[in-house]
């Protein structure tokens, strides 16, 4: 008889997080290196493109609390089981909904730090990139200790929350709610 | 699939960020210089045949910022601030009669991010008819909401050098609320020193110590920001 012992090490998470480190830096030295433009594409439909940033962010930031809710249920925190493909999808969508919003900060505006807020937002945005690659990349990942993924699942979400803060509410408190 | 999920989520993200790359730089506006009083950047970036129907080009139209002049209250700190663009630069100014400082920059896609002296800055989003932004001087920050002003009211500076002293003033001239009349807040210094600001009238020359300097408008004086 054999026992077979699944051996955990967090040995397995050294490459997501060093190539979660490589894109978190990427990101922030394209956004320093590459002259912004002042123009990028993006979806149509809104009055202005901080408009339609401070709308999707508020979008992914919605599917990110079910994200939460998700994990927790997945892990048998709430006592109610929601299936596995709300937390996928709600994830997936979230993150599409990013990619404009981050395209035109980085494109159109570039990485800056002249006032506290666009400071804390431009590196939680490179952060939140960063962070949510290494998720993705020890999603399929045997053999990662227990907490590796609400670690990492946490932070994705605390990076959104922040960006959130610095980015749709300032948009929403200081220019008014507009789309 | 639960193995690869994650490599095609990542892989759709960085697609759909390569593909608004590819239509950013198909559509981008003709050379900003070419753009004068007209809209015609955004008239060529619409009329694009390759961008696909379900994206535009989300910049607000340049002639909202090729010329246009802001002046309003801080809201909390009792000082005015002006904001003037003309063709893509734009300068600032917060006075409040004791502190003053300048702001520079570059104005694109309906926001304005200057720089002032030290770590003073002033970001603002224009369009509407106003500049709504934070101000952000010694480690301070205000919000304000500075609508669209028509001269006389607006920004002035007047830099001299007469007879060895060295002048740098700025005003902010404003309409009463009740529209009686005109505010204006100013402040000048002589030799680095503050000295009292005269007031002024628009179009004329001012005295200060028995030395004539002459506030300029924006457009007389916005070559010689950096």
């Amino acid at each position: 008889m054999t026992i077979v012992v699944e051996k955990r090490t967090a040995a397995g998470l050294l490459v997501p997080l060093l190539v979660g480190a490589l894109v978190m830096v990427a990101l922030g030295v394209y956004g320093r290196l590459h002259t912004p433009t002042g123009f990028a594409v993006g979806p149509a439909g809104f009055s202005g493109a901080l408009a339609m940033k401070a709308w999707l962010t508020t979008g992914a930031f919605l599917l990110a609390i079910v994200q939460v809710v998700s994990a927790l249920s997945m892990w048998g925190k709430l006592g109610v089981a929601i299936p596995a493909w709300v937390h996928r999808w709600s994830g997936r969508v979230a993150f599409l909904l990013t990619v404009p919003v981050a395209f035109h900060c980085l494109y159109a505006l570039g990485l800056q730090y002249d006032v506290p807020r666009v400071l804390v937002h431009s590196f939680l945005g490179c952060f939140f990139y960063g962070v949510f690659a290494s998720k993705m990349l020890a999603l399929p990942r045997k053999g990662l200790p227990g907490w590796s993924l609400p670690v990492l699942g946490g932070a994705v979400f605390v990076a959104l929350v922040g960006l959130w803060l610095t980015s749709s509410f300032w948009f929403f408190t200081t220019i008014g709610v507009k789309f | 699939m639960s193995r690869l999920g994650p490599f095609i989520t990542l892989a759709a993200g960085a697609a759909l960020a390569a593909g608004l790359g590819v239509a950013s730089t198909i559509a981008a506006p003709v050379d900003q210089t070419a753009a004068t009083a007209t809209s015609v950047p955004v008239a060529e970036a619409t009329s694009t045949p390759t961008a696909s129907a379900a994206l535009s080009p989300t910049k607000s139209p340049p002639r909202a910022a090729v010329k246009a002049d802001y002046a309003g209250r801080v809201r909390g700190n009792g000082g005015l601030v002006a904001v003037s663009i003309r063709n893509g630069k734009a300068v600032g100014y917060f006075c409040d009669g004791r502190t003053e400082a300048w702001f520079a920059g570059k104005a694109t896609d309906g926001q304005i991010a200057l720089k002032g002296f030290g770590d003073a800055s002033l970001t603002a989003v224009v369009g509407g008819g106003k500049a709504k932004g934070e101000l952000a001087i010694s480690g301070k920050t205000w919000n304000f909401t500075a609508p669209t002003v028509k001269k006389p009211s607006g920004l002035y500076r007047a830099t001299a050098q007469v007879r060895g002293a060295r002048y740098r003033a700025g005003w902010i001239v404003l309409p009463r609320r009740d529209g009686n009349g005109f505010i204006q807040v100013g402040a000048m210094v002589k030799n680095g020193q503050p000295v009292p600001v005269p007031t002024i009238t628009p179009g004329s020359r001012v005295t200060i110590d028995g030395d004539t300097v002459t506030p300029k408008d924006v457009d007389a004086f916005i070559e010689e920001m950096p």
